[in-house]
């Protein structure tokens, strides 16, 4: 559901610069890959029992 | 010495010729999710996220012409990515430990998914440090836009189908299953 959450943000980024809107595309862009990061921080430490 | 336009409407086509070839590895990865029942785990699913964002990247320029920080959106997304195979790859390097999806050419998905985000970073490395496409020109419409709306539509069905792949992979749990099983007939 994580993934799918990070995948509709990046949706809506890809959306709004075929509209044209540069800065507002990069900023929802920023978001999703913060997610993502976050997340594969919760999957490598995950493995040591901490969960992050 | 190549003209600025000319300089321009090759790195262009080399933007164009990097997406493309992105977009049939994910394409590739969805005909394994969906016709061969291989179904992704988590981390595979992340490095689709990671390919996806570098195909954004390469969208931007397309759409809003060539940029320092276009480029530094690919670059950094690739190296997301190629950290996310080489975590996989560890999990399986110890002899024994098994490996995730069948091999193609020998090697699994992920490592491939390695390959190609190193070949990424170190095409857009080097694509990004000639300083003549930066430069404005006269009278020269570098656009191509029917080409970019479609490959907008392209990269946007994908996403799509990557969320409802993952909605059915793993249902509406917050943590995908690490070994998600095709469901049985």
């Amino acid at each position: 559901m994580v993934i799918a959450a990070i995948l509709l943000i990046l949706l809506v980024a890809v959306f709004l610069a075929w509209l044209g809107n540069r800065n507002l595309a990069i900023f929802f862009y920023s978001i999703s890959f913060f997610f993502a990061i976050v997340w594969f921080f919760h999957h490598m430490t995950e493995v040591i029992g901490l969960s992050l | 010495m190549l003209k600025a336009s000319t300089i321009k409407f090759l790195e262009m086509l080399s933007n164009f010729f990097e997406l493309a070839g992105l977009l049939v590895v994910l394409i590739l990865a969805l005909v394994f999710q969906f016709l061969f029942q291989e179904l992704p785990c988590p981390l595979c699913l992340l490095q689709r996220v990671g390919f996806l964002c570098i195909a954004f990247g390469f969208l931007l320029n397309l759409r809003f012409g060539l940029r320092p920080s276009h480029y530094s959106i690919v670059i950094i997304s690739a190296l997301f990515t190629a950290f996310v195979a080489l975590r996989q790859i560890a999990l399986h390097v110890v002899p024994g430990t098994g490996a995730y999806g069948s091999p193609i050419f020998g090697l699994h998905l992920y490592t491939w998914a390695f390959i190609v985000s190193m070949i990424i970073v170190i095409v857009t490395t080097i694509l990004f440090g000639i300083d003549r496409q930066y430069l404005p020109i006269r009278h020269a419409n570098m656009r191509w836009p029917y080409l970019t709306h479609l490959l907008f539509a392209l990269v946007s069905i994908i996403i799509i189908l990557n969320i409802i792949g993952t909605i059915s992979t793993c249902g509406f749990v917050i943590e995908c299953p690490d070994n998600p099983m095709p469901p049985t007939t």
